[in-house]
């Protein structure tokens, strides 16, 4: 074995190549995943992990699958994140007023920052509240887009609001009733529904292969 | 973990001919030079990766050696070990999966006509969980004024290599549009211009720039999308309880047994039909490749159909993504999307040049890369033996302006950031990667599953885990695309299917009947399957493991 | 980069001026590009704090506080060290939180703050009448079109004159709006209720008081012959039902209209 690190997997040590994410370290150690993996590239927010280091008092989160183990790792993974998604109609819900109905505890917002500090995606998610608050939509959804809702956010909350769910409201308010409508699509589809290109497919469909690889080449040109 | 010293040498050849290639058009291979270098390089066409099916309705068809495995393995449950006659729940219909094809799959079932109390979701991982989550380059339509279906249906044609199944090609192109258009209602934030048309990137294989995403998390955005609306409308979901056996009446399937993974408690679940959904067999590691997929992507869906009767197609082809990260290694395997090469970024050699077009199918690309680096032995090595080439990445930045990594791939800058490569400054290694299970079950038009003799009753399947969509190669876009009309398709047949039709008996008599041909065959009694999870545990500690309780 | 004029200050919107009091901002706004100040929103800003006004532990402020350090981030750029405030809720949560920093106070919300930046106490927060009164309402007197003479009744209420350290006037005898509103072109008349309170968030919870407040406060004003009653305050406009954005009159005073 190269260099080692040493691990601390809810405080038990053990010594692991260094190098691994904290997920293949975990693996490496014996433990096999049922909750805690999802992806295992960064996309699903199943993996969110909370550590702290040697020597040093803050409280860190990163996603297991997307992390370097570090020596002196104290790891423990958050299985779940107990939070309620209230039920809604989007097509119902247009400004600040109406989230405000489905989500009043973010007026609670006490701007402490604790939220953006420990997102894994190092999104600035203090700011989509604080910008939900005062009625700027797009600056919420976009702001919240990358967001992968491992629910972090929530559990470090001292105001009890569920950010990732409340973001993934406004990005389909935004999406729903800001976003302009693409008529271009909605032309292509009267088409389709009048028959426009249903003949030439059915055609298409009973060519010979030769015939179909002509016609192939030739859009290509 | 930036690039050690010897990476570096090669870099500064990237960089020194990075202007001269900017301007530089790289030819396309003809059809005929694509078949060659498909022949000589691509892992399909290597012999020994692969045999023929003993058992079943595919008697006799080749596969890859791993799947083989897994057909002609036992159930891990035994037939005569549980009890069907406690129904756990009854309901019209079950959907076995929780990723995109199983979530519009409900949601247009629901749509047509059935209450969301009939529908049942089981799934292995959480909701979402899933492939689909991970798509980043994007979803196709042809809704441009400069394209049309037709145009569309030629190039999924040409890409599958003419081996697709032309109907259900048909449905993938004329739904494309109003797929689109049902995500704008829910909500969807498709990267746009200013009129609210969307705007379109070039794929691999597109004749015309086709390919609709939100910005690099587009298979997130609608999947959390629809997952959100099945949450509104109170659709429940079983999560970490994969489906492990199909139940069937007389060939009809009418229910599963599930396997709640904590607790190991089964359920026995009765349902009018059911709709397979769960996706594709990355984490087979065939031939011992890397893979994109999702931790749950292990073929449990082909092994399950495949036992009640289900024929299975074009299982011979899979697809190598030609860019998966190969270095730093924390990463390897992982999906670096196409949409880098649409924007602009070639692959190049060690020496710094550009090689292949950056945008053939993702078969020809994949089999130029093996080509450069273990015939023409042009690649780069990596400290740990990983052979990779160069995507250049900063010349996406040249061609589109500052800034435009962060914003249109932020999913892939965060990703190397992350491991402290930026990838605005410096170009990235990739080599291909196991990506995507281009066959599977055979379905007709309206989703419903074929056997050898017709259709089986009350099973349908949607998503990655069919086959004849993509034919031999499925192109990029055409997959997130394929899910939702297939889901859709699936979802509203299955409700017309619950409406004139009852339920039936509980048996896995289809289980005893396949147990006696496998003992016939001779096939190992340890060999089991599904799947369910790969086992990722260290040697060292499996050698030293107890199974006490 | 903008070219900035010799009037110009950061500029505070708070979260209500974006909201349901947008009148408000942009009757400012257009008042500002007709005497030529320019207010330059910070970039990131967040809500003051307004829902917890009288407390004064600072961790229910940390918003004003984090809005302060962006300013002074923001300060270097354009170099000016005021911020300036139109919702007199804001003026008073900012301009108090900023006082209070000014003691010993700011080491401790520094620590607290941790790898953020730390705040050094250097903004100076106005109300808008402060900016119009140092650009000196003499001038303004220049650019008024027609001498409206409307019996205007300017309303004050707490927060901004009080606690006494930020007041922007004297808290029992402010002159400041009379002062404006006579530049204008106005009849201002100073009332009795001008400074009480209008019963502030206690409309929220429907209690009665604030009903019986505001009848005396209009009663009050109406009795000196006022027509019109003026007020910086989203929330006292909206107590008060009958009152106006005293920057609303000036954009009508100053021509508003015709300056396009
Ligand atoms: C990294 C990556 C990037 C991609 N990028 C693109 C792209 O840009 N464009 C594009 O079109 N396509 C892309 N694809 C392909 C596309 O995402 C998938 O093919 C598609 O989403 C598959 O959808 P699905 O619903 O069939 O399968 P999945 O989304 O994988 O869903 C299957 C679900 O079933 C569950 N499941 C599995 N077994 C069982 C069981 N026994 N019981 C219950 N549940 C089970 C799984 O855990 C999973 O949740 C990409 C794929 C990957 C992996
Ligand atoms: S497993 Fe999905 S983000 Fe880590």
């Amino acid at each position: 074995m190269g260099k080692t690190v040493r691990i601390y997997v809810m405080g038990r040590e053990y010594e692991v190549p260094e190098g691994l994410t904290i997920m293949k370290a975990l693996e490496y150690v014996g433990y096999r995943y049922i909750r805690g993996a999802g992806c295992r590239a960064g996309f699903c927010g199943a993996c969110t992990t909370v550590y702290r280091k040697n020597g040093d008092y803050k409280l860190y989160s990163g996603l297991a699958c997307q992390t370097t183990v570090e020596d002196g790792m104290y790891l423990v993974q958050i299985p779940f994140v107990p939070a309620e998604k209230p039920k809604y109609e989007v097509s119902e819900i247009k400004d600040v007023e109406d989230i405000l109905r489905v989500y009043p505890e973010i007026a609670r917002c006490l701007s402490c920052n604790t939220c953006t500090k420990s997102c894994p995606q190092g999104l600035e998610t203090m700011d989509v509240i604080q910008s939900i608050l005062r009625g700027d939509i797009k600056r919420a959804a976009e702001l919240s887009f990358d967001c992968i809702q491992c629910g972090i956010c929530s559990m470090r909350c001292p105001a009890e609001i569920t950010h990732y769910h409340v973001a993934q409201l406004v990005r389909r308010v935004y999406g729903k009733h800001y976003l302009k409508k693409s008529k271009e699509l909605e032309r292509r589809i009267k088409e389709i529904e009048e028959g426009k290109y249903q003949e030439e497919i059915e055609r298409l469909m009973k060519l010979p292969r030769e015939e179909l690889e002509r016609l192939y080449k030739e859009i290509r040109r | 973990m930036s690039y050690p010293e010897e990476m570096r040498k090669s870099i500064e050849k990237v960089e020194e001919t990075r202007d001269e290639r900017l301007g530089l058009e790289i030819n396309r291979m003809s059809l005929e030079e694509r078949e060659e270098i498909l022949k000589k390089f691509h892992p399909d066409y290597r012999p020994e990766a692969k045999r023929e099916i003993g058992i079943g309705p595919n008697k006799g068809d080749l596969a890859p050696n791993e799947v083989v495995d897994l057909l002609e393995s036992y159930p891990i449950v035994d037939p005569e070990e549980v009890d069907l006659s406690q129904v756990d729940y009854d309901v019209s219909l079950l959907i076995i999966g929780g990723g995109g094809a199983g979530t519009v799959a409900a949601l247009w079932a629901h749509y047509s006509g059935l209450p969301v109390e009939e529908i049942l979701i089981s799934t292995k991982l959480r909701h979402g969980d899933s492939n689909s989550i991970m798509a980043q380059g994007g979803i196709q339509a042809a809704d441009k004024p400069d394209d049309s279906p037709v145009l569309h249906y030629l190039d999924v044609m040409g890409g599958g290599h003419f081996a697709n199944k032309p109907e259900l090609v048909r449905e993938l192109v004329l739904n494309a549009p109003s797929i689109l258009k049902w995500h704008e209602d829910l909500g969807v934030m498709y990267d746009k211009d200013e009129d609210g048309n969307m705007l379109t990137l070039p794929g691999g294989g597109t004749c015309r720039n086709r390919l609709h995403s939100a910005k690099d998390y587009t298979g997130m955005e609608i999947m959390r999308v629809i997952r959100d609306e099945a949450r509104n409308l109170g659709i429940e979901v079983l999560e970490f309880s994969p489906a492990v056996e199909l139940l069937t009446d007389n060939g009809r399937v009418t229910g599963a047994l599930l396997w709640n993974m904590e607790t190991n408690q089964y359920y026995v679940i009765r349902a009018k039909a059911v709709i397979l959904a769960t996706g594709g067999f990355g984490r087979l590691h065939i031939q011992g490749y890397p893979t994109t997929n999702h931790y749950g992507a292990t073929a449990d869906g082909l092994v399950m159909a495949y036992r009640v009767g289900a024929r299975l197609r074009d299982m011979d082809s899979v697809q190598y993504h030609p860019t998966g990260a190969a270095y730093p290694e924390q990463i390897v395997g992982l999906l670096v999307t196409e949409k880098v090469r649409g924007l602009g970024a070639q692959p190049v050699n060690r020496e710094g040049e550009a090689f292949v077009h950056p945008l053939e199918p993702r078969d020809v690309e994949a089999a130029a890369i093996i080509r450069e680096c273990y015939e023409r032995r042009l690649g780069i090595e990596t400290p740990t033996g990983m052979v990779g080439v160069w995507l250049d990445t900063p010349m996406i930045e040249e061609i589109h302006g500052k800034g435009t990594i962060e914003s249109k791939l932020s999913a892939m800058y965060r990703m190397y950031s992350r491991f402290g490569i930026d990838m605005t400054q410096d170009p990235i290694l990739v080599f291909p990667t196991l990506h995507y299970q281009n066959g599977g079950v055979e379905i007709d038009e309206k989703a419903r599953v074929l056997g050898e003799s017709g259709v089986i009753d009350g099973l349908f399947a949607a998503g990655e885990v069919t086959g004849g969509v993509h034919g031999k190669n499925r192109l990029m876009g055409n997959s997130l695309l394929d899910y939702n009309v297939f889901g859709k398709i699936a979802g509203e047949s299955a409700a017309k299917y619950c409406k004139s039709n009852g339920k039936g008996r509980l048996t896995l008599d289809h289980v005893i009947r396949y147990m006696e041909a496998l003992k016939k065959m001779g096939v190992p009694e340890n060999r089991k399957s599904p799947l369910i999870l790969p086992d990722y545990r260290g040697k060292k500690v499996l050698m030293r493991t107890l199974d006490l309780f | 980069m903008i070219l900035l004029g010799k009037y110009r200050y950061m500029y505070y919107p708070g979260c209500t001026l974006k909201g349901w009091a947008k009148d408000l901002e942009t009757s400012t706004l257009k008042v500002c590009e007709i005497l030529g100040i320019d207010l330059i929103e910070l970039d990131r800003w967040y809500c003051c704090g307004g829902v917890f006004e009288l407390s004064d532990n600072l961790m229910r402020h940390l918003g004003a506080v984090r809005s302060l350090i962006k300013a002074e981030e923001k300060s270097k750029e354009i170099g000016t060290g005021d911020l300036v405030t139109i919702c007199s809720m804001c003026y008073n949560v900012l301009g108090r939180i900023s006082f209070q920093l000014k003691k010993e106070d700011i080491e401790k919300i520094n620590f607290f703050m941790d790898d953020e930046k730390d705040y050094s106490g250097k903004i100076r927060v106005k109300h808008f009448l402060e900016v119009l009164k140092e650009y000196g309402f003499n001038k303004i007197r220049n650019y008024v079109d027609e001498q409206m003479g409307i019996k205007v009744a300017p309303y004050y209420g707490c927060t901004l004159l009080r606690p006494e350290e930020i007041g922007i006037d004297d808290s029992q005898k402010p002159r400041i709006m009379e002062e404006l509103l006579e530049a204008i072109g106005m009849d201002p008349v100073s009332f009795p209720m001008q400074t009480v309170c209008c019963g502030s968030y206690n409309s929220a919870r429907g209690i009665k008081a604030v009903e019986t407040l505001r009848k005396k406060i209009l009663e009050s004003a109406k009795r000196e012959g006022a027509e019109l009653i003026v007020t910086s305050c989203p929330l006292c406009k909206y107590n008060l039902k009958e009152a106006m954005y005293f920057t609303e009159l000036m954009e009508m005073a100053l021509g508003g209209a015709r300056h396009g």
